[in-house]
């Protein structure tokens, strides 16, 4: 088993923290959720909960390939990845359409299941988690640069969304806690809990839309098959020589199989150095494909 | 570069389906409706079974003949994956299914509901009997494929074959029994050991489609096994160890693709190089069904 290096060991430190800091805030959460019946505050308990299942199967899966453990996946562990999102996608998806079923019946029976101070604790708490995601949003932006990494400006701005949710829902708990109107009380936090459940089922439609492609063994955008054809034709080999490609998603790294006919070749060091054509025109130094030249071979 | 022309008339509509499927659409639709009038657990358990096994081959053809239209566009590597992706919804729905069989079950046992009539219990013996011809037909077909074809190609649906086919007699067997018991409470207990042996299969064979799909979904690597027998067959064509640089294997669906890097003698004239490897290609096909092996020369 190979041994992590301080980099890797500091980016893991840094997603267990985060994971941490998730989980000590959603379980007061889901517990107050539960004794006040809060629609915001399950709702918000439920969508932060499933988000930490995604820092976790990360956590998981960043020290498995620290450590080598992930070699056996000679494809890469891309579809794991995706796999994992697909199954959180559709959690939230089937957790947000709970969510709004329990909004439209309890606002539609018109009672209020939540007391005034149940209300209160759950407003409490909501703080709480603002103030979590606060200080996280604000650290993060405080240590971006000019230019950063398309990991780093990603992280920030899921980190700025997940700020402003927990505002708004934080505005509407507030004010069902603080209305004297029962009704009134009743709306804002069915109002909170609908939010939620709406965010819920878009991030996870978008986590399904996004993971389904890589799972089925989808061809490449072609935007990215252009660049393929430009690449061979780049190389140098004629056209007529690349029979046939194929390709699948694999997530940074898309497979790419090209298969060259041998004719023009008198040894193997003419077919070698073909291929070798190809593939430095096509990967042009970066490692963003999988790329498998193979030889055209005789059938029977 | 070759470039397929999708042919639309392989594209599965709803009348494509029906047209291929119209006795065994029939036949489920028949034994839903009759099992949703009868308080017979056994009848559920029955149609249910069936269901599942005709939805597996519905989405197989559905699977199989949009890979036929949409290969060029989307599916370069075929649909084995969305085949897979659909075996996953079904094996949910079967795991889902069989619970709710046993919940049945459990409180049939708990509320001690009384025995069914006796058309009821003749109704069920004749669907299980259709069932059971059906699962034997199926059973037989696949029996001589597999003795036609050598290798591992159609191993696995032989024992799927079987074990449905064991089960539904074992179900049967009790169905029959509770029919012509005297005893109305060993009739009872008959149908309720059918109902507990389907919403048994039915849940292993969903756990293990649904653990097969999973793995199949995330590029998974084979099993030793299968990984030895490969070992063996390059043996066979005389390819040391030594020779292949590297060795990449994973299911989509049925089928396997092996991608295999060989180092070559750069000293031999490259026709022969090209022969050799063309007849390894050759002899994993003829092997393997469903397989799709590419050849790298290191």
């Amino acid at each position: 088993m190979r041994h992590p290096s301080p980099e890797q060991k500091a980016k893991e430190k840094a997603v267990l923290y985060t994971s941490m800091a998730d989980l000590a805030i959603v379980i007061p959460m889901f517990g107050i959720g539960m004794a006040t019946l809060s629609l915001t505050l399950l709702s918000e308990a439920i969508r932060v909960a499933l988000m930490l299942v995604v820092e976790v199967y990360t956590l998981i899966i960043l020290r498995a390939a620290h450590r080598d453990q992930l070699r056996q996946f000679r494809f890469g562990t891309y579809k794991l990845e995706q796999f994992c999102s697909f199954i959180i996608g559709a959690a939230l998806v089937a957790s947000g359409a709970w969510i709004c079923n329990r909004v439209a019946t309890t606002v539609l029976t018109g009672e209020l299941v939540a007391t005034p101070m149940g209300l209160a604790m759950a407003a409490i708490i909501s703080a709480i988690n603002t103030t979590i995601n606060a200080l996280g949003w604000y650290s993060m932006a405080m240590a971006a640069e000019r230019e950063n990494s398309p990991i780093y400006e990603g992280q920030l701005r899921a980190r700025k969304i997940k700020f402003m949710t927990s505002l708004v829902v934080q505005t509407t708990i507030t004010i069902a806690a603080l209305a004297h109107d029962p009704l009134v009380s009743l709306w804002f936090d069915g109002v909170g809990g609908a939010f939620v459940a709406f965010l819920q089922v878009t991030i996870g439609v978008r986590m399904i839309s996004e993971a389904l492609p890589d799972l089925l063994d989808h061809s490449v955008p072609d935007d990215f098959k252009a660049r393929i054809a430009d690449g061979v034709r780049l190389s140098g080999v004629q056209q007529n020589q690349v029979l046939n490609v194929r390709t699948r998603r694999a997530g940074p790294r898309p497979q790419v199989e090209l298969t060259v006919n041998p004719d023009g070749c008198d040894c193997l060091d003419d077919l070698r150095r073909r291929k070798q054509a190809l593939r430095q025109s096509l990967q042009d130094g970066d490692d963003d494909m999988d790329l498998s030249v193979l030889v055209d071979l005789p059938r029977r | 570069m070759t470039i397929e022309v999708p042919d639309s008339s392989q594209v599965p509509t709803p009348g494509s389906v029906l047209s291929a499927f119209r006795g065994d659409i029939f036949l489920t639709t028949v034994f839903t409706a009759l099992a949703s009038l009868s308080d017979n657990h056994a009848m559920t358990a029955i149609a249910a079974m069936y269901a599942a096994s005709m939805s597996y081959e519905i989405l197989g053809h559905v699977a199989h003949r949009h890979h036929a239209h949409e290969s060029a566009a989307r599916y370069e590597f075929g649909t084995g994956k969305l085949r897979q992706a659909l075996n996953l919804v079904l094996a949910l729905a079967m795991v889902a299914g069989s619970f709710w069989l046993l919940s049945l079950l459990i409180i049939s046992v708990t509320v001690t509901d009384p025995a069914p009539a006796q058309y009821d219990l003749l109704a069920t013996t004749a669907v299980g009997a259709v069932c059971l011809l059906r699962f034997a037909g199926d059973w037989w077909s696949v029996w001589h494929m597999a003795r036609q074809t050598p290798g591992m190609s159609y191993r696995g649906e032989l024992k799927s074959a079987t074990s449905r086919l064991v089960v539904m007699l074992l179900a049967q067997i009790a169905v029959t029994a509770s029919a012509v018991a005297k005893d109305p409470l060993i009739g009872l207990w008959a149908q309720m050991f059918a109902t507990a042996v389907i919403a048994q299969a039915l849940m292993l064979s969903g756990a293990n489609m649904l653990w097969k799909a999973v793995l199949d979904l995330i590029d998974h690597p084979l099993g030793q096994s299968i990984e030895a027998e490969i070992w063996e067959m390059l043996e066979t064509c005389k390819i040391a160890s030594e020779q292949v640089e590297d060795i990449r294997m994973r299911w989509a669906g049925s089928e396997l693709f092996i991608e295999l890097t060989v180092n070559a003698d750069a000293d031999r004239p490259l026709s022969e190089t090209l022969k050799e490897m063309a007849d390894l290609r050759q002899h994993l096909e003829t092997r393997l069904a469903n397989a799709d092996v590419a050849i790298k020369l290191a």
